[in-house]
Order: C-alpha cells, then structure tokens, then sequence
C-alpha cells in the first residue's frame, strides 16, 4: 500500500477541529481528522427526548459506579459524551486545585457545551500591550471581526444587536424572547444604569433554519445531543459540511502521541497514533497539521513531541510553552426570589439566559483590578423541588397542592470574570505519572492571582448593588466554589505573539520554529477576556485554515 | 451558563438531599470504590412501611399518590443502589424508631393505623424535621421525605398527570409565552 500523504491532519474533532476540516476540505485540501473517542453518530443520541422518569436515578446520577463529575452539561443523561476520569488523569502542585473535563466521543465537547457565542471586544485585543500583563496579541479586532461574521454564519448565532462596544455585535438569526420577568429586570436595570444592558445570551441555537439544521423546539437539555442539529455541534455542521467535499477522511478511537518533524526540526511532517481499541501504533504523514485537540491536550501533545531539535518540546526553545493557562471564574450567584403572583406556568425550556456586556473599567471609571466581567443572569420559576429545600411545606394533600401550583421565581446573576495571563501559572509534563498509553501526564500549578480574586469579590458586590438600585429587595449571595479549569474555558499555554523569544505561536496561529505546524484551539489565547471564548476559537481557526490553504497552494508554507 | 445552571439545580437537589441526612449525596461517588455495594435490600415489612409512610407524605387526591406513581419500589431501589452504607443504617434505624412509636401510640405498626392517626404521626415527624437546625444532622425522617418527594416527582406519573409535563412540549409561541423559562427539567 503506498503511504498516503494527506494536505493536511487535524488532531481533535471538536468546535475547533471540526471546523478546520471544513475550512481546509472546502479548500481544496485532503484532510485527515483524527479524534481520541469513539465515533458518535449524529441522530444517535439515545437519551434525547427521554423523561426523567425513564432514568434509573432520576438524573442524580449513579453513586456507586465512580462516573461522577461537578461537571457542566454532565448528568445521568449526556454521561456517555464524557470520558472517565481514570482514563485521563493527571496530577496537581501541591496546595492547588483543577478540574479538567474530557469528551469521550467525536465532536468533542461540542456536544455538551454551553454554546455562549460571544465576540471579543476591540478593548479586549488591546489590554494585555496596556497593562503590561502576558503576551500583547499579534492582532486586534478588526484582523477577526471578517472571521467571526464568517463562523456566525457557520454556526448560526441566534441573538439581539445591542451596539455596545465591549460586546461587539455579530451576524445574528432573531433573538429568543424574554420571559415577563426578564423585561422588567431589563426595564429596571436601564433605569437605574442607563449604561448598562441587559440582553437575551447570544447561543449558537438557532431560531431560524440553516440548511439542513431546524429551529430550536425548546426540549431543554441540548447536553444530551440534537437530532435536529438546532445547536450548533461537529455533527450538526462542519463535519457533514466537510464530507461533503469528498476529501475528509475521519479516524476515531485514534489517539495522536507525537507530532513528528524532519530532521532538522523545521518542519512537521505528520502524527504518531495509538489505536486505542488495540493498542497497535500507527502513522500519518501530512504537508501541515493542525492541532484542535482542546486547550490543554494541545499543549501537552506539543510537550510530548519533544525531539532532538525541539529538547523541552516543540515550539518550547524559550520555556514559554505551557505558561499563561486562564480559565474564567465565576463569582458568588447573588439572587432574589419573585413572587408567584399572577404568573402562569411555562411554555418552553429556553437553552439559554440573559447577560450583559463588561461594564467596569471603561471610559474613565476604573476600579482598583484589572479587566471585567461579563454578567450572566438568570429568571426561573423554582420546581417541586423547592418542597426539599424550603422547610414547612408540610405533607398531604396540602403539600401536592402548592407543589402543583407555581412557585415563586428567582433572579439570579453570576459574573463571568476575566482572569489574567500569568507566567507562573503553568503546566508540565509530571516525571513520574502516566496515562493508561504509557505517556507523560499534565501536572497542573495554576492558581488565581491577586487580581483575580479581587475581581471576583468585587463583581459579587457589584451586582448586589445592581440589584439593589434596581428596586430588588432580599438579596442572597449564594457562594459558589472556584476552581481553575471547572468553568470549562481553558485558555493558554501556547500564546500568540509576534515576538517568538516571547510567544509559542505567530500571528498566523503556527509555531514560529515551524511554520507548517498550527495550534488554533484555546491554547493560542494571550488573554481570556470576559467573553466565552469558544466563537473566537473558531473565528482563529477558520483565519489560520484560509491563511494555510493559500500558502500551500502558493507553494509559501 | 444555561449549562451551568441546570447543573446547580441538580446540585441543588443533591444539596438538598445532603441536607436530609444524605450526607455523600454532594459528593457523588467520593469515598466509594467502583462498584460497590452491599446487596442489602429493605424486607418485606420494612417496604409495607415505606408505602404507607409515602403515601401519607403524597396520598392519592384526583392524581394518584405515591403507591400509584411507584414510589415504593424507587425507595427500595435507592436504598438497595444508591444510599451509601451509613446512610443505610440510618434510614433503616429511622423506619424502626417510626414503627416503635407508632406502635407505642395506636398499638399496631405503621401500616395498620388509621389514616388520620398516620397523618399525626408523619405530621409531628415532619415538624421535628424541619425544625431541625440545618446545620446539624437531620432526623432520618427527613430523608424518607426527601426520596419520597424524589420520587414522585420524577415518575411517569407525577411528572405527566400532576405536573403536566411532556419531555417533548417546548413551544415557541409567536405571541411570547409570558414565562418563557431557561432551566432544562429534571
């Protein structure tokens, strides 16, 4: 059999890896795309539409079986999307905490994740070169926005055009409606600060159609996958998209254990794999390989390539790979309740809440931190199970009674902090632990800075305030707990720049000692932002695809 | 975000589940290797219990109660798969100080007195339990009400017949629902 030599290999299938391949196939380019999990049909989601009453435990999930995760988006129902965590371990500094969510199918995490789509704003692009923390970015917004309006279009963002700049608007299908409840947390709100505004989330759902993808029907629970391709996910979009052209070829239950280069070093040349049903060793040889695997894999994979030219590991001449890890944090949930009063009961599970964009430290005001946050808020009527945790319901028949009738609602906001890029927090490969493949393990020291909890004690207070100006009385603060990576927006590690003593990746999102080598997932971030991040993951990679395609075919790569 | 927040509703239970007594329920899996269990099961009178303490708690009105939407056998099952040894020991302890009293009381166990002596006594236990400070430990009634609610709720029957909801119902109604709420069910 003669050595097939593809254009190019994409490692990972999620919303980054998915979206290469269509890029690139759509290009003109074969593409390999190969994905640690097992294959997942799109359609196949055999939990989709079940009842609660259907699961054994009723959602609570099975104690006894080891498979828990405080996970988002993980429950009894989409725990099939998730892998173990003894499958992928690693190993943290001493004195710190992470968690770390892996997928455990094609598609990666597009299946369950929370599908925000945010764009960063122009500030966001500017702050690390103004205030001197990490690596300034080697763009600014004008350089992304043509590629956000092109992956918008792609995933179809559903959303309100607001005109705020710190939340800059995008190529949006009709807004979701809000709720009686929302409009007048909006009314009030822009009453009480007419800078600030409340809108419905921005979610890669869609309210209209888009080719073969329907509308959102309201269900609820997008995490356990959508026959009909209603949020935007690997399945529902870019990889029928991609096969489409003929030129993808898609290996599952393959996992990619090093990047391998010519001799000298300056040029990749394809990937070593691990059939993981059989444990046999494969290769692959490619003209360019993209690298999609998720944040953190990405990094490690570049570490676990090291070779004799790349000692500390590809890309890593300068120790900066693996530095600069963010995540977001969510502050404390500072809620009211509302009263029941004169509200109906529902009509729909809307898969997403409202925000608001950055309000601190624009114009002239600036607080005693850094950055901002975003602001999620959230209006919901409580459920039966409020006969849990509010005490004197009582039993009998009376107790069914108030259960069956609406209960009082409650308006909850949590801030979405930036966290900044710092050069100590950092992760490694651990001398000692390995994976059940026999290979090197993350060791994770990451911990918040100064800045960030001062950020996040001083967003908790803010949006108590908000509330209070707002006309809202008995205010809770519920506390919630932080932990780097549990927000699921890991960021960094292999940062952009254009100064290479200083930055893993060129402005081009390949590696400066190898231009044919892309890292274009979360780990090329040189700052978080407030925004989630994933739509600009996408608009990075769908700029470095095109930038790719042309200096191949111009002979240039 | 939406994401994050159908999680802390499940949370919520769970902390609320916490709170009745399931002390692990937080913490799912945590101090428990894979796959164990220790077979022990509720006996015969223990179950008869179970479901005339349940239906008590949520009795048939013009909606079937907690023996006609299967509560008994989901508190038997949870018990049996679900509730850590500890919690085991205190359910069970729990079901034999109830039976004790009601035997004291009206002589005879649980399920043989008459439903508004069955009324009295849940109601004097569901008192003690929600007086209890929250955060020092719950009587085991507490739990039995919590699995109970549990229970019903999420069955076919109280999820259908008494809450009227459909897995498959989310409208998007062009006039606006008034209420149009952002939390998956669970």
């Amino acid at each position: 059999m003669t050595e097939q030599i593809y254009d190019a290999i994409v490692v990972g299938s999620g919303v980054t890896g998915g979206l290469a391949a269509k890029e690139l196939t759509e290009r003109g380019l074969s593409v390999l795309m190969i994905e640690r999990g097992r294959d997942q049909k799109h359609g196949d989601y055999p939990t989709e539409h079940v009842p609660v009453s259907d699961f054994k435990y009723r959602l609570l999930g099975d104690r006894r079986n080891g498979a828990s995760s405080e996970a988002g988006g993980y429950n009894e129902a989409s725990a099939r999307y998730f892998a173990p965590g003894t499958d992928h371990p690693f190993t943290v500094a001493e004195g710190t905490r992470f968690s770390w969510y892996r997928p455990a199918t094609l598609g990666g995490k597009s299946l369950t994740w929370g599908r925000q789509s945010y764009r960063m704003a122009p500030l966001n692009f500017e702050e690390n070169a103004t205030d001197e923390h990490g690596v300034d970015w080697p763009l600014r917004y004008g350089d992304l926005a043509p590629w956000y309006d092109h992956v918008e279009r792609i995933a179809g963002i559903s959303g309100q055009a607001e005109g705020n700049p710190l939340s800059p608007d995008g190529i949006f299908q009709p807004p979701m409606p809000m709720n009686a409840y929302e409009r007048e947390f909006k009314e009030r709100v822009g009453k009480a600060f007419p800078d600030r505004t409340v809108s419905i989330a921005r979610t890669a759902n869609l309210t209209r159609e888009l080719g073969d993808r329907q509308p959102c029907h309201y269900c609820g629970p997008c995490e356990r996958g959508c026959s009909a391709g209603a949020y935007f996910s690997t399945q529902a979009s870019t990889l029928p998209a991609a096969q489409a052209t003929g030129r993808l070829t898609v290996m599952t239950d393959s996992l990619v254990s090093r990047v391998t280069t010519d001799k000298e070093g300056k040029r990749a040349t394809g990937v070593e794999i691990i059939d993981t049903k059989t444990r046999q060793k494969k290769a692959a040889r490619a003209r360019m390989v993209f690298l999609c695997a998720s944040t953190l894999e990405s990094v490690r994979l570049l570490m676990l390539s090291a070779n004799e030219p790349h000692s500390g590991g590809l890309g890593n001449r300068h120790d900066v790979l693996g530095r600069y890890i963010m995540d977001h944090q969510f502050s404390d949930a500072v809620m009211t309740m509302l009263p029941a009063n004169g509200i109906a009961n529902h009509g729909g599970y809307r898969p997403c809440a409202l925000f608001m964009p950055r309000y601190v430290n624009t114009g002239g005001r600036k607080e005693a931190y850094l950055r901002g946050f975003q602001l999620n808020a959230v209006v919901v009527p409580t459920n039966w199970s409020r006969a849990l945790s509010f005490p004197g319901m009582g039993i009998g028949a009376d107790l069914k009674k108030q259960l069956k009738s609406t209960g009082p609602w409650m308006l909850l906001l949590v801030a979405q902090c930036e966290t900044l890029p710092r050069w100590d927090n950092r992760v490694t490969l651990d001398p000692v632990v390995k994976d059940p493949w026999g290979l090197p393990v993350l060791h994770m020291n990451v911990t918040w800075g100064d800045n960030d909890k001062l950020m996040r004690e001083q967003a908790a207070m803010s949006l108590a305030d908000m509330l209070a100006a707002s006309g809202y009385g008995g205010t809770m603060r519920l506390p919630l707990d932080s932990i780097p990576g549990g927000v699921i927006h890991e960021m960094g590690g292999a940062v952009m720049g254009n100064d290479p003593k200083t930055s893993v990746l060129d402005k081009h999102n390949r590696l400066h000692d190898i231009p044919n080598l892309f890292v274009t997932d979360g780990a090329s971030m040189p700052s978080s932002s407030q925004a989630n991040p994933s739509l600009t993951f996408m608009a990075l990679t769908a700029r470095a695809a095109a930038f790719a395609a042309d200096a191949l075919k111009a002979g240039t790569l | 975000m939406s994401v994050m927040l159908s999680q802390m509703r499940r949370r919520e239970i769970l902390a609320a589940l916490g709170a009745a007594g399931l002390a692990g329920a937080f913490w799912p899996g945590r101090g428990l290797s894979v796959g164990q269990g220790n077979g022990d099961s509720l006996t015969r009178p223990e179950q008869a219990q179970v479901a005339a303490m349940a239906e008590g708690i949520i009795p048939a009105t013009d909606t079937p109660g907690a023996i006609g939407a299967g509560v008994p056998a989901f508190i038997a099952m949870m018990y049996r798969d679900w509730l850590l040894p500890a919690e085991q020991v205190a359910f069970r302890r729990g079901l034999a100080e109830c039976q004790a009293e009601a035997r004291a009381k009206y002589g005879k166990p649980f399920q043989a007195c008459a439903a508004r002596d069955q009324f009295a006594l849940l109601t004097l236990w569901d008192k003690a339990a929600s007086a209890a400070p929250p955060a020092g430990p719950k009587p085991p009634f507490a739990m039995f009400k919590a699995l109970t609610i549990v229970g019903y709720y999420t069955s076919r029957t109280g999820q259908e017949q008494e809450l009227g909801a459909t897995m498959d119902a989310g409208l998007d109604d062009p006039k606006g629902p008034a209420t149009f709420v952002n939390l998956v069910r669970l």
